[in-house]
This record gives C-alpha cells, sequence and structure tokens, in this order.
C-alpha cells in the first residue's frame, strides 16, 4: 500500500528535479502544480529540495589565497629538480658498484695467483731473495713476475665467477653511461 | 591569446602558457577541491596536484574536448583519492567543525551578513561532507559550475544517467538533512517557484 503510493508519487519527484534543473516541460510543471495542491508529503519534499538549491545557489566560489600561481612555478621547479637529484645519485651508485665489480675479479685473481706461488716454494724464496737483492736477481724476478702472471690467467679463465663478475661489471657500466647520458640530457633541457 | 592557444603553447614547453591557464582555472579548480575535501590547506594542495598532473599530462589532452572539463576530471579524481586515503587512515574530518574559508570570509561586507553567511557556509559544507563523495562531485559541478549532465557525466567519466541519479539522490539527502524530521503540513498549493 505505501508503496503504491510511493510509486505513484515517483514521477512527481523526477519532476521535482527537473524543475530544479529547468528543464521541465510546461505540461508536466502544470501536473506538479496541481498535485503539489493536493499533496502534504509531496509540498514538503519539494520545500526541502528546493531549500537545498537556493542554499547551493547562493553559495560562493571560493578562492586560493593570493600567490597561488607562484607557488604552483615554485612546485614545478622542485618537481622538476627532484629526478635531476635522484638520476644523480643513482649514477654515482652505480658508478661505484661498477667501479667495485672491476675491481673484486682482478682482486680475487692476485689473491689466487699469490696462494700459488706460496704454494712453490722455489719461486717463493726466489721471489723473497729478489726482492730483497732486487738488482742482483732480476733475471730471477722477471721469472717470477712471469709466473704470476700465467697463474693469474689459469686462475681467472677456468673459474666461472670471474667470469660472472666480469660480465656483471660489464653490464654495470654499460648502465652507467646510459644514466650518465640521461642525466646530461636532464640538465640540457 | 585563446585558451587553445595557451594550451598549445603549453603543449610546445611554453612555461609561461601554462601559467596562463593556471591563473584563469586557479579559482574553478580550488572551489572544486574545496568544495570536496572541506578544508582550505588540503584543497590548496590538491588544486597544485591538479595543475602538476595536468602540466605532465598535457600530450594526452585530447584538443576536441574541453579543457576546463578535462581539468575538472583530473582535480575530481585526484580528490576522490585523497578522500579515500583520508578514510582508510581514519583521518577524517569533523564536518560539524569545518573552518570557514579566508577567502569566504574576505568577501562579506558586514558583521551580521558576515555571521549568516559563515553559518551557511559551515552548514554547507557539512551537507557537502556527508555525501558519498560521487554524488558530491556531481553537486559541485552542477551548482557551482552550471555543467550539463552531458559535462559532468564528461569529467566524472560515467553515464548521463548516472549523473541524474546521483544528482537526484544527493540533493535528496541534503534536503533530508537539513529536515531531518519532517513534520506533515497542509499542503501550501502556492505557485511553483525555484530560487530566492
Amino acid at each position: 500500500m505505501v508503496e503504491d503510493e510511493a510509486m505513484n508519487h515517483k514521477p512527481y519527484h523526477e519532476s521535482m528535479h527537473a524543475m530544479l534543473d529547468g528543464a521541465i516541460a510546461p505540461v508536466d510543471r502544470r501536473a506538479l502544480e496541481a498535485h503539489l495542491a493536493t499533496c502534504a508529503s509531496c509540498q514538503a519534499s519539494w520545500d526541502s529540495l528546493s531549500s537545498v538549491h537556493r542554499l547551493l545557489k547562493a553559495a560562493p566560489l571560493a578562492a586560493p589565497r593570493p600567490g597561488f600561481s607562484r607557488r604552483f612555478e615554485a612546485r614545478l621547479a622542485q618537481r622538476r629538480s627532484r629526478p635531476r637529484a635522484i638520476w644523480g645519485a643513482l649514477a654515482l651508485g652505480l658508478g661505484a658498484v661498477a667501479v667495485s665489480a672491476l675491481v673484486v675479479p682482478l682482486g680475487l685473481g692476485a689473491v689466487l695467483a699469490t696462494v700459488r706461488v706460496a704454494e712453490q716454494p722455489d719461486t717463493a724464496l726466489a721471489l723473497v731473495f729478489s726482492l730483497s737483492a732486487a738488482a742482483a736477481f732480476l733475471t730471477t724476478l722477471a721469472d717470477a713476475l712471469v709466473l704470476i702472471m700465467r697463474a693469474l690467467v689459469e686462475a681467472i679463465l677456468p673459474n666461472p665467477l670471474a667470469w660472472a663478475a666480469a660480465v656483471l661489471a660489464l653490464g654495470l657500466t654499460g648502465v652507467w653511461f646510459y644514466v650518465m647520458r640521461k642525466v646530461a640530457a636532464e640538465v640540457n633541457s | 591569446m585563446s585558451e587553445q592557444d595557451s594550451v598549445w603553447r603549453a603543449r610546445a614547453g611554453d612555461e609561461a602558457a601554462f601559467t596562463e591557464l593556471v591563473e584563469a582555472y586557479q579559482t574553478p579548480i580550488y572551489n572544486l577541491c574545496y568544495r570536496m575535501l572541506g578544508e582550505a590547506g588540503e584543497a590548496e594542495e590538491a588544486a597544485q596536484e591538479t595543475f602538476l598532473r595536468a602540466y605532465s599530462q598535457l600530450g594526452s589532452y585530447d584538443s576536441g574536448r574541453s579543457f576546463k572539463t578535462w581539468l575538472f576530471s583530473i582535480a575530481n579524481h585526484h580528490c576522490i583519492d585523497r578522500l579515500r586515503k583520508r578514510r582508510l587512515t581514519w583521518l577524517s574530518i569533523d564536518d560539524d567543525n569545518l573552518p570557514p574559508h579566508p577567502a569566504l570570509q574576505e568577501q562579506e561586507p558586514g558583521p551580521e551578513d558576515s555571521l549568516v553567511r559563515r553559518q551557511q557556509t559551515e552548514m554547507l559544507q557539512g551537507l557537502l561532507g556527508r555525501l558519498p563523495p560521487e554524488d558530491r562531485s556531481v553537486i559541485v559541478m552542477r551548482y557551482w559550475y552550471d555543467l550539463s549532465y552531458e559535462e559532468i557525466a564528461e569529467a566524472t567519466r560515467t553515464t548521463v544517467s548516472a549523473v541524474k541519479s546521483r544528482l537526484h539522490r544527493a540533493r535528496g539527502s541534503m534536503g533530508q538533512m537539513l529536515a531531518p524530521a519532517p513534520a506533515p503540513r497542509p499542503a501550501a498549493g502556492g505557485p511553483l517557484r525555484v530560487g530566492g
């Protein structure tokens, strides 16, 4: 019963909104006026809706504080400098990593070579003697250096870890160059 | 210099041209943010962010569409995102105690009028604050900017029927909030008038 009544009034509610939006047909307007004259419930709804409408219509436009566009320009400049700082830090970090990655395999090879040399007492002794009397044992020293170089090569070539480190270093160096180009482009823009 | 000229120059990297657009739209965008968020400081943040986003997305702006509607769309979605985050972090504002906006106070002529208008502003913000964000944005675009249903649908990325439905629902809810328990009264039967 109540639902039926609500359904009967629904078209008038639609007309009320159309009226407020200035989109009501004259025939619907006359029908609404006639209905409101006899329906207290719809009249109350109309009063309520038109109060809201008047309140909204009377509301002024809120304005920002003076200097809005200057604050915008400052924010835009700040927003632009942020990527540069990030790229710069990234470039430095990656550069450091790339250099470390280059140094690590060399250091590793040197340690392994030293161990190999230490395992050969004659050469080690020769090395010690050649160091203490460099002028007298130049030839032995040269032999020892050749031996060291050979040991270094032998240690690095079959070692997959050293290869992986070298490839990683190469990759990181490539990334570093790419980042530096981006930074240069940012600075020049 | 037309708006489209400024847009084209801004798209070509002319910052001064974009500043012209900021100056032209700062008040409408700020007002939209203020009506959506209900707080002056947050409205400033949201309006600034709207222009920053617009600047970075200028390349995707379709010049066949209204620039104003495009800006409103960015502002509206940013405000709705802020409101959702606010709800998630339990930082909702107390709708009954919204601070009156300083710019509104400055426009007021006398102390009595000032008091009335301040009360109206607070009441209005209180009512808006109780609406779902999607309904609130439709009300703001309809009443403060007189946008058509189609323009609101474009700015809110929805359909015209959804806009009408939200507008009707929002107005009805605000009416109920204004008069929570309307007492039945005899029909007035007077002429049908709007406004005043």
